[in-house]
């Protein structure tokens, strides 16, 4: 299968968008051998591994952040990483270091050893235990595909995509993330408890003898096929016009901002929110069978967007808004 | 898609945005006037409303009869008025719809998810891709359901119609109130010229005549204007206190009742209400006379009436009054004014009518207070010689630190009772601690001077003959290396300093790193190998 996309006819872009919706479909069953229910996080974070984001997992402790995507590493023939971020972790521990060696004729050199941050499928799990030292150096590689240590820059394999997960109950001895690294992730998701009926599915598959193996169902050149098709669904005028302003709405002290977010928000989201939201709704335009951006589509992904950019303020939050109550509030 | 099938969808969009305009036009006028025409209703008591008022201007006013308007014209008013406001608003109602916002209703409601709208879009562009024609392709038979879509608004939630309906009935009533007192109006004794129309006059009962016009002696119209008209006794309580006041005055002979419906209001009171007693049993034949002090006597008693808003301007204007009242008395009576009150708060306080007393001031209070005047003959006591009592509170100052003279604990006008005798001795009063004491050793001064600084010699220390570092400095990272790389990287630096001689006669200098120092020269990103 090409990696590259010709979509010049209607029948080439019906066909790969279909093409979209089954790979989505396979990879989707696969995992979901392995992850009983939380659909819609699944569903996230396939969108932005499509999309060519990073998604932020934000959870309790037990509800399979770290086993989805490891699940997801299986399900894909990608070089996968994990990194278990400790408060005593630097940024060489993630990213790589010069190390010196000895080479066959006896002699010694120094030499570049890549850290585990040089793979296709990361997975950074408990990321706010590191310190924002450590957490820094993701910056770069999220944001650039790239890693510079020292004089050397190394250029990652697409596709990328950092998937973190944090635990927002522990508070002892974490770090929150900085607002810069916040706005680097495509969707922020917030996994819930599972539903009654998943509890026993999820009590027969991990209590018995049943040992699920998840085999390869993609690989890296449909990803980044799958990742061309989305960037070529088409953003009719006035649903950019939509996404601008609804971005724009976050942001305090705008013509499009309500009073309510004047208020209570501290900082509102990016430029790089826009082009999230666009991306995030044309994955699910694709999934909804249309070839085309709808308003629905923005409407349907703000929340997990721009939850993590929206920022509020002491009045806020000492009032109980939260940023998904500012974002309904826009949307309204 | 061909050329026909697009020119096909152009037309079904054209169509589909000209009926949803047009629909979305009808439902806004529909919209607006369920919305407005309660509120139309509403504004049909306006003009009866505005014509009751010209009317009772018209009726206070000592006009005559009529109405300025015909009655059939402001019948007229009264219905062109709402309608007018209705084609007003319904003609500054935006009716223009763009095709945008007409194909965005009408995606919403074939649930399109904008297939519509983004197909004209995307028609409308220069250059298109295959995603683009396909979402065009797939716009195509929803422009076809949309064609005879009837798009149905939803409603919204109309005012309250029964209610405003209400406004009828009481517009007709508001109406024949108007023709009542126009008709009313007509029959009073005014020469005035008559404005009006004579249809009024035909519309009101001849039953329907004042009192006055019973009057077998009619007074001439010209002795009675306005301001007297405004004194005459419709008010029940001051006709009843005319009356008792009249039976109370011996001086006055019996036939004084009879004649008292003929005589002013202000005349008679005028003997009550001057601050001169002895002028208030004065012969009658001099309350035929009015003065200026008759004029004040009339305020007086006009202000128990007054309605509260305008208490206080009375009360100001009552203030100015009694001073000339004041010198009045002072003229004809060594004694009687209330002006020689002494000027002291908690006399004035307890003397001043408040609003309420002013309330509760009526005719059994007028009797009171003249025979409290009857009592000292008419003297008022001297205010000037009355004191303020002493302050009951006991504190004995901590603001300006001097005790209170008048704080002897009695009297005083202080909002609780305070105690007396033995129970003020009783350490329940609070009595501060007075004992000073300074909290510190006294005061400290600081005095600045000003010197010329003087270099000191210090001894330069060799880096050589600083210790070695011990101690707690915190975690450092020593990271274990296995024993074939420390080999490795003695050997590195072994190689190193047979390379450069120069680095190997420095490092002879330099004191000897013990073997296992070498774990730290493991390189990291940034910690670049110092050879």
């Amino acid at each position: 299968m090409s990696s590259t996309l010709s979509a010049d006819t209607p029948a080439e872009a019906r066909e790969a968008a279909e093409e979209f919706r089954s790979v989505h479909a396979m990879i989707r069953t696969e995992v979901g051998r392995m992850i009983v229910g939380q659909e819609a996080t699944v569903d996230g974070v396939l969108a932005a591994l499509f999309a060519a984001g990073h998604v932020l997992l934000e959870g309790v402790p037990g509800l399979g952040k770290t086993l989805l995507v490891s699940s997801l590493g299986k399900a894909i023939d990608l070089s996968f990483s994990r990194i278990q971020f400790t408060p005593d972790m630097m940024p060489a521990d993630i990213r790589g270091t010069n190390v010196l060696t000895e080479n066959e004729s006896g002699g010694t050199s120094i030499e570049f050893q890549e850290g585990p941050l040089v793979a296709n499928l990361v997975l950074a799990d408990e990321i706010n235990r590191a310190t924002p030292r450590t957490q820094s150096a993701l910056l770069e590689s999220m944001q650039e595909k790239q890693i510079s240590v020292g004089k050397r820059t190394i250029k990652l394999e697409d596709p990328f995509c950092v998937m973190a997960t944090q635990n927002p109950v522990e508070q002892e001895g974490t770090y929150p993330l900085p607002e810069a690294q916040l706005d680097r992730f495509l969707f922020k998701l917030v996994v819930g408890y599972p539903a009654e009926n998943d509890y026993r599915t999820i009590l027969r598959r991990t209590t018995s003898n049943e040992q699920i193996e998840l085999k390869p169902v993609s690989d890296a050149q449909t990803i980044i096929r799958m990742r061309h098709i989305v960037r070529a669904v088409p953003v009719p005028e006035h649903v950019e016009t939509d996404a601008i302003k609804l971005v724009m709405a976050t942001q305090p002290g705008n013509e499009h901002t309500a009073s309510m977010v004047n208020d209570v928000v501290a900082l509102g989201a990016s430029p790089r929110g826009v082009q999230s939201l666009i991306l995030a709704g044309k994955v699910r335009a694709l999934l909804e069978g249309r070839f085309a951006v709808a308003t629905e589509d923005l409407h349907a992904v703000a929340p997990d967007v721009l939850r993590h950019r929206v920022l509020v303020n002491f009045q806020g939050m000492s009032d109980g808004i939260t940023s998904d109550d500012v974002i309904s509030e826009v949307l309204r | 898609m061909n050329q026909q099938d697009t020119t096909q969808l152009r037309n079904d969009i054209k169509t589909v945005a000209r009926n949803a305009s047009v629909q979305i036009q009808a439902t806004n006028q529909r919209t607006f006037l369920e919305q407005n025409i309660p509120r139309a209703l509403t504004l049909l008591l306006v003009v009866p409303l505005a014509a009751l008022m010209v009317q009772a201007v018209r009726w206070y006013g000592g006009f005559q009869a009529g109405t300025i308007i015909p009655l059939p014209v402001w019948l007229l008013l009264t219905c062109l008025f709402p309608i007018g406001w209705l084609v007003f608003r319904l003609a500054r109602l935006q009716l223009e719809i763009d095709r945008h916002r007409a194909l965005l209703a009408a995606d919403e409601h074939l649930g399109s998810a904008e297939r519509i709208t983004t197909a004209d879009d995307f028609l409308q562009r220069q250059q298109s891709d295959g995603f683009m024609q396909a979402a065009v392709e797939d716009a195509s038979q929803w422009a076809k359901q949309g064609r005879d879509a009837r798009l149905n608004r939803t409603r919204q939630e109309m005012p309250n119609l029964r209610r405003s309906m209400l406004s009828i009935p009481l517009t007709a009533l508001i109406l024949g109130l108007v023709i009542f007192v126009a008709g009313y109006t007509r029959a009073l004794p005014i020469t005035l010229p008559i404005i009006g129309e004579p249809q009024a006059f035909a519309m009101v009962p001849s039953a329907v005549t004042p009192p006055r016009s019973e009057n077998p002696e009619p007074q001439p119209p010209q002795q009675e204007t306005p301001a007297e008209r405004k004194e005459s006794p419709r008010d029940p309580r001051k006709q009843r206190a005319v009356n008792r006041q009249g039976a109370a005055n011996a001086a006055i002979p019996d036939n004084a009742d009879e004649s008292q419906g003929k005589l002013n209001e202000g005349e008679t009171r005028e003997s009550q209400q001057s601050s001169n007693p002895s002028s208030a049993r004065g012969a009658p034949s001099a309350s035929g006379q009015p003065s200026k002090s008759d004029d004040e006597a009339k305020s007086k008693k006009k202000k128990p009436t007054v309605k509260k808003p305008d208490r206080d301007r009375k009360k100001k204007e009552r203030k100015q009054d009694e001073k000339p009242s004041g010198a009045t008395a002072g003229q004809g009576s060594s004694k009687g004014s209330d002006n020689n009150a002494a000027p002291s708060d908690w006399a004035s306080t307890s003397q001043a009518a408040t609003p309420e007393d002013e309330n509760l001031e009526d005719e059994d209070e007028v009797d009171d207070e003249e025979e409290e005047q009857e009592s000292r003959g008419g003297v008022q006591p001297n205010m000037r010689d009355r004191r303020t009592p002493v302050n009951r509170d006991l504190q004995i100052g901590f603001g300006s630190n001097r005790p209170n003279p008048d704080a002897n604990g009695r009297g005083g006008p202080g909002g609780q009772k305070k105690s007396r005798g033995v129970a003020s001795l009783v350490l329940g009063v609070p009595i501060p601690d007075r004992v000073n004491g300074q909290p510190n050793k006294g005061r400290i001064r600081i005095t600045q001077q000003r010197i010329t600084p003087e270099p000191e010699q210090s001894e330069p220390v060799p880096a050589q003959n600083r210790a070695v570092r011990n101690g707690p400095v915190g975690p450092i990272h020593h990271p274990d290396l296995s024993p074939w790389l420390q080999n490795l990287v003695r050997r590195y630096f072994l190689d190193q300093r047979k390379k450069n001689p120069l680095t190997n006669t420095r490092k002879e200098t330099e004191p000897t790193t013990p073997p296992d120092s070498l774990q730290t020269t493991i390189v990291g990103e940034s910690d670049t190998p110092q050879s």
